[in-house]
């Protein structure tokens, strides 16, 4: 097969499609040379394509872009499950292991000096010590631009969109909320905490398992006064499937709300001490209610032991009214 | 024979996404974000689904998960099959139909052919994979177009080769113009212009995108 051996650079052409002036001898060899003759149609089909192209450069680039990072670390960014004040929570992939995980990526920049980086390092390697079901696994951290992160062994759907499908059964609502409340129990007494107890900040796994993905080590005296009231409306928001001071009355006074909030629960279908407790939770201040995450978890297996007590005894009447039938049926 | 050689996306994009780098990453979300936004309403219009901005996400962040797991297996098993983008229009609507059925958000199909608000029906019909919309990738293209144009202008803006380009390729001025108006010599001019042209080649070769 023969080829065209051309000697003219591309730059030597160019000029010629740009209306330039060029040599005698590159205008009477490109009339000749057919490789020089299809380098300037392409010069001329791309010249129209990149000038309308430029245009755009003007323009803001098109909207959507979410602005979170595309990676932390080693760690390549799906999307975001939750932003805090305090930090951001990305779904992200292990590069090695194509395990989806979750970097919380704190918002304020590591301590200044190696200081800094070794105190946070040292927090996380206590969180990594965590070790309960309802709490998200730490497997690694580091610092990403300046900003420390921790990668957690964790995956599933925030507790806010399972809400949103609709409200959950009383009894599995429960459940989850007093696995949540021992978990952040056992957080403290390991000295951790879960920093924030939102909607979004809990998972439910491919099993249904909650976790907190929100842990750290708190400062003097953050957290546990505000996280009864933080359970509470968890409680509320798988029970009716919304948030309880979602709505503009947010500001009415307090037994307002709280009927507000009673008939919504009625509406739900909620029995009557499942209902006080998520009350008593949820609209209580500090120093009211409940004395600590352990009462409240306390107070809600109360309910669930109530309530199955009260199916065992009916469970029971049944098998003896089999039993009577039975010996009626039988009886001479 | 080269392994990639029926790749018409650049073996260097997928490559890079092949070994799990986190800047290959980086740059194809930078890249096919905007495409896999408008696949996902075009999928949600299309049988008139009418999920809301944090639906449209999940199933976002659904394909992007589904593509980190697959891509090491793209070359392999759609060598030769066609463009990237077509395989990523599979799985959007592919992964849009799977959260739908998940969730429950099934809208009731009318039967006739045409859904409730002149979607499609919904389950689709089963048959052939449907085509990406041409629409779609058009902007596509333009908006890659744009973007390869952008960064070529940040590489270069310093040196001046931007300028020339500008001014002598696209505002199409004489080099003798542009030579004496940036102080510097027409060879150079033309020099700078036809380097600059030869990166912004290199770019639509590297993304997929013909000029």
């Amino acid at each position: 097969m023969s080829e065209t051996i051309c000697p003219y650079r591309d730059a030597d052409v160019l000029p010629l499609s740009l209306g330039d002036p060029v040599a005698d001898e590159i205008r009477t060899h490109v009339e000749d040379c057919p490789v020089c003759r299809e380098r300037l149609e392409r010069f001329q089909a791309e010249s129209t394509v990149l000038r309308r192209a430029a245009q755009r450069l003007a323009a803001p680039a098109p909207a959507g872009a979410t602005g979170e990072p595309s990676a932390i670390g080693k760690y390549c960014v799906v999307g975001t499950v939750a932003t805090t004040p305090q930090a951001s929570f990305y779904r992200a992939m292990h590069p090695k292991l194509s395990k989806e995980i979750v970097v919380k990526l704190y918002a304020e920049p590591v301590g200044a000096g190696e200081q800094g980086r070794e105190t946070f390092l040292r927090e996380a390697r206590a969180l990594a010590d965590l070790v309960h079901p309802n709490l998200a696994r730490v497997r690694d951290a580091n610092v990403h631009d300046g900003r420390p992160y921790l990668v957690m062994d964790v995956q599933g759907v925030t507790l806010q969109k399972h809400a949103a499908r609709g409200p959950t059964e009383p009894r599995q609502a429960a459940g989850l909320v007093v696995r949540l409340a021992r978990a952040a129990a056992a957080a403290r007494r390991e000295g951790a905490a879960a920093q924030s107890l939102a909607p979004t900040t809990v998972l439910l796994d491919d099993v249904g398992e909650p976790r907190l993905i929100d842990l750290g080590i708190p400062r003097d005296g953050d957290g546990t006064s505000a996280a009864v009231p933080a359970l509470g409306e968890l409680l509320y928001l798988l029970l009716v499937g919304r948030e309880p001071f979602a709505k503009a009355s947010a500001g009415a006074d307090r037994s307002a709300q709280r009927e507000e909030l009673r008939a919504a629960l009625r509406g739900a279908g909620v029995p009557p001490r499942l209902e006080t407790v998520c009350l008593l939770a949820s609209t209580s201040k500090p120093g009211e209610g409940y004395a600590d995450v352990d009462d409240f978890a306390a107070a809600l297996e109360r309910t669930q032991r109530g309530s199955s007590a009260l199916l065992w005894l009916a469970g029971a009447g049944a098998l003896l009214l089999g039993f009577v039938a039975l010996w009626a049926f039988l009886a001479p | 024979m080269s392994t990639n050689s029926n790749l018409v996306t650049s073996p260097t994009l997928l490559g890079g996404l092949q070994k799990m780098d986190p800047a290959s990453w980086g740059e194809f979300v930078k890249l096919y974000e905007p495409l896999l936004r408008a696949y996902v309403a075009h999928c949600i219009r299309r049988y008139n689904l009418g999920l809301q901005e944090d639906d449209r996400d999940d199933i976002r962040q659904n394909v992007l998960m589904k593509l980190w797991k697959t891509i090491p297996s793209f070359t392999l098993d759609h060598q030769g099959k066609g463009r990237f983008r077509t395989w990523l229009w599979r799985v959007t609507h592919n992964s849009t139909i799977d959260f739908v059925r998940r969730t429950g958000r099934e809208p009731k199909a009318s039967g006739g052919g045409v859904g409730p608000d002149g979607g499609e029906d919904f389950p689709p019909v089963a048959g052939p994979d449907p085509e990406p919309p041409t629409t779609l990738l058009e902007e596509h293209d333009w908006e890659m177009r744009r973007q390869i144009l952008a960064q070529v202008k940040e590489e270069t803006q310093a040196s001046r080769k931007w300028d020339c380009f500008e001014q002598h390729y696209l505002l199409k001025r004489p080099s003798a113009e542009v030579a004496t108006e940036l102080g510097m010599s027409v060879s150079a001019v033309n020099t700078y212009t036809s380097r600059v042209l030869a990166r912004i080649r290199e770019l639509c070769r590297y993304k997929e995108v013909e000029l």
